[in-house]
């Protein structure tokens, strides 16, 4: 009886630690407008955490992209998102967002970049990205990759 | 073999034919701002910081990819065929607006502003969908202030300070009318010696007229989206039904489409009707 006990509440914590994992985790919103850049563009600061060097360095810009494209910058021209409804169109256009960033193709609309030297902040290096993204060229490839809609119905 | 291949063939140009619809995307025309009594013929071609302001709206969305309506073009051929009455300018407006055929105008006002601390020109925007008067889009721009004559420089940096949110603005209403549809507005009234009015009891349960129509609309809109502007006797007036951009079977849906709609129901009931669509208004007259 203590055995089959034991191993009902083995199964539970195995579901539980199991469905942790699963979730995503969300990115943070350290992303700020930092003023006018030239036509097209817009500059901004994006602070990445993770344990890893290389690591913070790529979540520093996943956080950058993510919050431009599906929250918008306040106080830039982009204070609206390009994306409306994230969770659907992340799984519909799932491809298309694992290339942008982990296949790199993020560097393709970024015009300027700077990086901070890394601090340790709640037991995780953090890492800040001062960089000008070229939202137009952002815009036209999200629309004609079929993730966002042209201007119009 | 052959018929295989004949089969084969007829789902492909099936599928070709269903790609190829591409939705009806709305009529902009981009234009000045007339004060009452300013003759919108002649604004223009007196104003270049207007002229501007509008070649840089227009500009905006073209860099977007999409075509506006022009206005000097229309202006001209209105012109030409000598449409306009030249003692009332709202109506010329109206007329222009009417005539062009299009679905959203941009209405854009220069204010130039001379001060000691620098010069200055202020551009208000706003974009309206011409059936309903729906505002889609408004903005306020600001050239920011400078020690300059050059007022064509100035509207032009005013347009480029706002327009970017001007258009993201207009595009979040653009994806409401996709997901809730597109506004119409139908007007229900009765001939001259009709034997009916809008509490003539009809159909099986011996419902009044009015609440018959209401049912039919209420089924017959997006997510039930519609309202009643008002009703009397003789007349009955929906001044915002909300209809698919599309029907059920992919095939771009309009106005026209759903003023046969209405007729078809009116015929079920022993009506006879006619119809009379002006863009995105539908008169229905019962005989």
């Amino acid at each position: 009886m203590k055995k089959k006990i034991n191993l009902l509440l083995f199964c539970i914590f195995f579901s539980i630690i199991a469905n942790a994992q699963k979730q995503k985790v969300s990115t943070t919103a350290e992303v700020s407008y930092l003023g006018k850049s030239e036509k097209g563009t817009i500059y901004i600061s994006s602070c990445g955490y993770n344990k890893k060097d290389k690591k913070t360095y790529l979540q520093a810009v996943r956080n950058a992209f993510e919050t431009l494209i599906f929250r918008g910058i306040p106080g830039s021209e982009v204070n609206v998102p390009f994306v409306e409804n994230e969770y659907e169109v992340k799984e519909k256009n799932k491809k298309y967002f694992d290339d942008l960033i982990d296949g790199g193709k993020y560097k393709s609309f970024v015009t300027y970049i700077s990086e901070s030297e890394p601090t340790k902040e709640f037991k995780s290096k953090k890492v800040c990205l001062q960089m000008k993204i070229n939202q137009v060229a952002l815009r036209k490839d999200l629309e004609q990759n079929q993730v966002i809609r042209k201007f119009g119905f | 073999m052959k018929y295989l291949l004949f089969i084969l063939s007829l789902f492909a140009v099936k599928t070709i034919a269903y790609t190829q619809v591409n939705t009806v995307q709305p009529k902009i025309m981009v234009i000045p701002y007339t004060k009452e009594g300013e003759d919108l013929r002649t604004i223009l071609e007196e104003d270049i910081n207007k002229r501007i302001a509008i070649t840089k709206v227009k500009e905006a969305f073209d860099n977007r990819g999409f075509t506006t309506v022009d206005f000097v073009a229309k202006l001209k051929a209105a012109k030409d065929n000598q449409i306009f009455t030249s003692d009332n300018q709202t109506d010329i407006k109206t007329q222009i607006i009417e005539m062009s055929g299009c679905d959203i105008y941009v209405q854009a006002e220069v204010d130039a502003q001379k001060s000691s601390s620098g010069n200055a020109v202020n551009l208000v925007i706003t974009a309206y969908e011409a059936s309903t008067g729906n505002s889609l889009s408004n903005k306020v721009c600001f050239s920011g202030k400078f020690y300059t004559d050059d007022y064509a420089k100035l509207s032009s940096k005013a347009v480029e300070s706002c327009i970017e949110e001007f258009l993201n603005t207009m595009q979040i209403k653009f994806t409401d009318i996709v997901n809730n549809g597109k506004s119409v507005i139908v007007d229900f009234s009765f001939a001259q010696g009709s034997s009916y009015n809008m509490s003539s009891e009809m159909g099986s349960d011996g419902l009044p007229f009015s609440d018959i129509l209401e049912e039919w609309v209420s089924n017959n809109s997006v997510k039930n989206n519609y309202h009643v502007q008002g009703t009397t006797n003789l007349k009955m007036i929906f001044d915002d039904i909300r209809i698919p951009l599309r029907d059920v079977t992919g095939k771009n849906y309009n106005s026209n489409k759903y003023a046969l709609e209405i007729f078809k129901f009116l015929k079920t009931l022993g009506l006879t009707s006619s119809k009379q669509i002006k863009s995105n208004t539908i008169y229905i007259t019962i005989k």
